[in-house]
């Protein structure tokens, strides 16, 4: 037997407590004076045997009741028939969706698509379970688990729509697995619609070995079910795919080389016909395919070298549109380039290998300068400025501008305090943290920002920061309409790192230094990944575009406000496209993963999920098999029966009043 | 005008009083001489005055007589007990000074026994309101204590009076059951009238305690812890028989048994136990 709250089992010792309880009882008896005493004697005497009994009966049954609420309260989990016996509904039911551009596949003209089918499966299979069970979702593209109220809601659930990103399977169920062990809940059952295709789960990752143990290590039972559709599509289908592009100067104007292919399931036409749209104005291009893998390149001209805009190819609809399109913007490009101004020391030491350029195989430290060179600063090439001096206020005009040009400036706590303030932000005193408290991270905005979590859904280790000194900040406001919002805050609510929107660019202020006698940041573990994506931030000022993947945006792009080209209602973050903000373009493609047709066999994985119980599709898992269930409702029901034994013993018999006796008549 | 206390059974008395005598006609008091009529009855002639004067006279009595009260006080330790305002022996002391009150009232005699392990006191009966001043005072002045001896007091006393007179019993019968009856029974064949005022604590007979005790015995040194809860039952079932017995053995010898708990008013117990004497005796006349 294994218990979800072992440490309750501490609180055993405590079955001893009626024992005591009656112990004192008996020592805590008062003097009563008695005429009657040869019948207490007689009675004593006679009754002895009886009430030894009696009460070694009541004291059992207390203990045993006691005992039951603490198996009960520890959450116990039994196997056997004991498991059997306590079997029950799941406390909760993970729903997880693969909403990947492959889930779009429809089985035929009109029909519907996998994703879909998927969907209506489980809100069959879960409605059973409401009101017995909590439902979670967990989606593809977010990872990040939400509670259903009904099973009903996941067809028209926006975490349930279809997105171009690719799935991660293991990433989904590592989502569920942090639910489950943060939630400390029973029984779980996770179902996971997918069309197994080979990309999404990964078979090969390292991970599912990891995850297999941890799940099968839960203390609950832990079921899974596949909910699978990987029927052939009902139409031939068509994918399009950009091989590789290229950009020429000649006399002023861009010319670009586009190398494209198109898979087709089965050479109906000889003659595919592909919109080709550059900056909304559309012209179709007829591909001759003598195989049904033919790939072609198109050249265009883009106008004046100094132009921007947007193009895109796309194939006629199919089986599934979300694989006919490949997007394409261009504009001026950029280079990252970051200085921290300050003295020299350890801290700036830290901060300019934070802040280096790691692109090419040699590492390029950035520059470091004071306060009083700032003029020989190149401020045009600047992506970001890591600020470790008082804040400059009307010295330094440059900085305020590129700032509002689009550039990040990171401040850190000075060594001097100063008089000046950045819109009404001033630094304020040191506090220092007790040796026994330090400073706590309490929130910080995983989804979007420098501090965002990573691409494979982990999230930076602020908790486990240790932060002994900070330098607090006046003068900020946050909330909606506000300048300033804090991107990561301290349990007591006061800033860790605040954002301040200046123009195009944003100003960042982060109240602890990485240096040993102020903070763990020295580890680089959060300081490197937040200054690299302030260094990204700042470069979309020079560069005018950037290629994404969906559901593999940096952080730096996250931040920025894009609107969709052409209108609609597309989310940049999941949906292919090309999106606009100001001067910058977005190009958005659908992952390149979800253009293999490969699958993963059932028993590739049964052998992922190890020991686990599985069931495929319509699969059940016997019910007789020797699994683990939660046992507390037993407990309590034990619970519940001895203390009512115990009160039968302890009450006064029942006897009938003297008037109710009754007398035969005579005859 | 009070409610007179009667006899159940003829008493011997030495004057003219409200209670039969057991001598026909005549009392022990003289009345008058009357000379010997054809048909009266011989047993009747007075045979020291034939030898005397050789005339045939009669010698006239009264027809009723007095009565002489006996009251039997116990004093043992357990007397002492009581859970409310008042314990027995205050409650029977009350009880005892009314009825002597009222015996030395309606002209009869009353006396007092009280007794502890022994006798303490022992007033003999008298019709004088000196004598009821001073049987008031010595009441008030009687403390209880120590074992009971009860059942020596009562032979003793059954075997002292030669005369039919009304015993009446105060006490809670905590003694030997067997010892108890044998002496009443002594009482009895005496031909006395005897009265048992069995006085009992309500807690005594319903022994609800919720906590464990130890329980002092207030007529010696013996103490018990014990846990109500535990012997409750069998503590009932033994009294209860006890009380059974008691009954049951006072019926047999034509003892007045009354059962008196401390929670009863003790003038309603009087009243009842006066008007159902004088009813008993209009039946009987």
């Amino acid at each position: 037997m294994t218990f979800l709250q072992p440490l309750i089992l501490f609180g055993l010792p405590l079955i001893l407590l009626p024992v005591l309880i009656h112990l004192l009882n008996r020592l805590r008896h008062r003097p009563q004076v008695w005429g009657a005493m040869q019948f207490i004697l007689a009675a004593t005497r006679s009754s002895v045997d009886r009430a030894r009994l009696k009460q070694f009966l009541i004291l059992l049954f207390r203990v045993l009741a006691v005992l039951a609420l603490i198996l009960f309260l520890s959450r116990p989990f039994a196997g056997g028939w004991l498991g059997w016996a306590v079997s029950v509904a799941p406390d909760v039911i993970f729903l997880l969706v693969d909403r990947s551009a492959s889930m779009e596949t429809k089985s035929g003209e009109g029909g519907a698509s996998r994703r879909e089918e998927v969907l209506r499966t489980m809100i069959e299979a879960a409605e059973e379970f409401e009101g017995t069970s909590h439902l979670v979702l967990v989606d593809s593209a977010t990872r990040h688990p939400q509670t259903l109220d009904a099973a009903a809601d996941l067809l028209e659930h926006p975490l349930a729509a279809a997105t171009d990103a690719a799935a991660d399977i293991p990433s989904m169920l590592q989502a569920a697995l942090s639910w489950l062990i943060k939630n400390e809940v029973g029984n779980a059952e996770i179902w996971l619609g997918s069309d197994l295709q080979s990309e999404s789960w990964r078979p090969g990752d390292s991970r599912w070995e990891t995850l297999s143990g941890k799940l099968q290590a839960l203390p609950q039972t832990i079921k899974i079910r596949i909910v699978s559709v990987d029927r052939p599509a009902g139409s031939a289908e068509a994918q399009l795919t950009l091989q590789n592009q290229a950009r020429r100067e000649r006399a002023g104007r861009r010319e670009a080389v586009f190398s494209l292919e198109i898979n087709t399931s089965s050479l109906e036409t000889d003659v595919i016909p592909v919109e080709f749209n550059l900056n909304g104005v559309s012209t179709e291009l007829q591909v001759k395919m003598d195989s049904p893998q033919q790939g072609w390149t198109h050249r265009t001209d883009l106008g004046p070298s100094n132009s921007s805009g947007w193009c895109s190819f796309a194939l006629p609809a199919d089986a599934n549109s979300r694989n006919n399109a490949v997007y394409f913007v261009y504009g001026e490009g950029g280079e990252p380039r970051a200085s921290v101004v300050g003295e020299p020391g350890a801290v700036n030491s830290v901060l300019q290998i934070a802040a280096g350029d790691y692109r090419g195989e040699a590492a390029a430290l950035a520059d470091l300068l004071p306060n009083w060179q700032l003029s020989d600063l190149n401020w045009e090439e600047q992506s970001l400025v890591v600020w470790q001096e008082p804040l400059p206020g009307d010295s330094a005009p440059e900085l305020e501008s590129f700032i509002e040009a689009g550039g990040a400036a990171l401040f850190l706590p000075p060594h001097e305090l100063g008089t000046n303030d950045l819109a009404g932000i001033r630094w304020s005193r040191i506090e220092e943290a007790g040796a026994d408290s330090l400073f706590r991270v309490g929130r910080w905005d995983r989804l979007a920002g420098p501090l965002s979590d990573t691409d494979e859904g982990l999230g930076l280790p602020l908790e486990d920061l240790l932060i002994h000194q900070r330098r607090n900040l006046t003068g900020y406001e946050t909330g909606t309409g506000a300048a300033s919002s804090l991107a990561a805050s301290f349990r007591d609510g006061s800033p860790l790192l605040l954002r301040l929107t200046r123009g195009r660019g944003a100003a960042w202020f982060l109240t602890t230094l990485p240096h040993p006698d102020w903070s763990s940041l020295t580890d680089g573990d959060v300081l490197v990944p937040l200054v690299q994506r302030l260094l990204q931030l700042g470069t979309l000022r020079q560069e005018q575009v950037a290629y994404a993947t969906a559901g593999e945006l940096s952080p730096a792009i996250t931040v920025m406000n894009w609107e969709p080209v052409g209108g609609g209602e597309k989310d940049f973050r999941w949906h292919a496209g090309v999106y606009r903000s100001g001067d910058h373009w977005l190009a958005v493609n659908r992952s390149p993963r979800e253009d293999s047709t490969a699958t993963v066999t059932s028993e590739v994985v049964r052998r992922l999920f190890g020991e686990l119980p599985l069931a495929i599709r319509q699969e059940q898992t016997d019910r007789t098999e020797p699994l683990q269930g939660e046992a507390w409702r037993l407990f309590l029901l034990g619970m519940l029966i001895f203390l009512l034994v115990e009160s039968y013993l302890t009450v006064p018999q029942f006897s009938f009043p003297k008037f109710m006796t009754f007398r035969m008549a005579p005859s | 005008m009070a409610q007179p206390l009667y006899a159940r059974r003829d008493m011997e008395g030495t004057v003219s009083g409200l209670h039969k005598s057991p001598h026909r006609g005549s009392s022990v008091e003289f009345a008058e001489y009357r000379q010997y009529v054809h048909g009266d009855d011989l047993r009747r002639l007075d045979w020291r005055v034939l030898a005397r004067t050789d005339r045939y006279y009669l010698k006239e009595f009264e027809a009723e007589t007095n009565l002489r009260a006996y009251f039997a006080l116990d004093l043992s330790g357990s007397m002492r007990f009581g859970s409310g305002e008042a314990n027995k022996l205050a409650y029977a002391q009350k009880m005892l000074a009314t009825l002597a009150w009222l015996v030395i009232r309606q002209g009869d005699a009353a006396g007092l026994l009280a007794i502890g392990s022994d006798t303490v006191l022992d007033l003999p009966p008298r019709r004088s309101p000196v004598h009821l001043q001073l049987l008031l005072e010595s009441l008030g002045n009687l403390k209880s204590g120590g074992q009971t001896g009860l059942p020596s007091g009562l032979h003793e006393l059954a075997d002292r009076i030669r005369r039919r007179a009304l015993v009446i019993v105060f006490s809670d019968c905590f003694c030997d059951v067997e010892s108890l009856m044998a002496s009443l029974r002594h009482l009895s064949y005496q031909r006395h009238d005897v009265v048992m005022f069995h006085l009992l604590d309500p807690q005594e007979l319903q022994f609800n305690f919720n906590r464990p005790l130890r329980f002092i015995d207030l007529e010696g040194q013996a103490s018990q812890v014990a846990e109500p809860s535990v012997i409750r039952d069998e503590y009932l079932r033994r009294i209860n028989q006890f009380l059974e017995t008691l009954q049951k053995g006072c019926r047999e010898f034509g003892i007045d048994y009354r059962r008196v708990q401390l929670t009863d008013k003790y003038e309603t117990v009087l009243a009842d136990f006066l008007i159902e004497r004088s009813r008993m005796v209009a039946n009987i006349r």
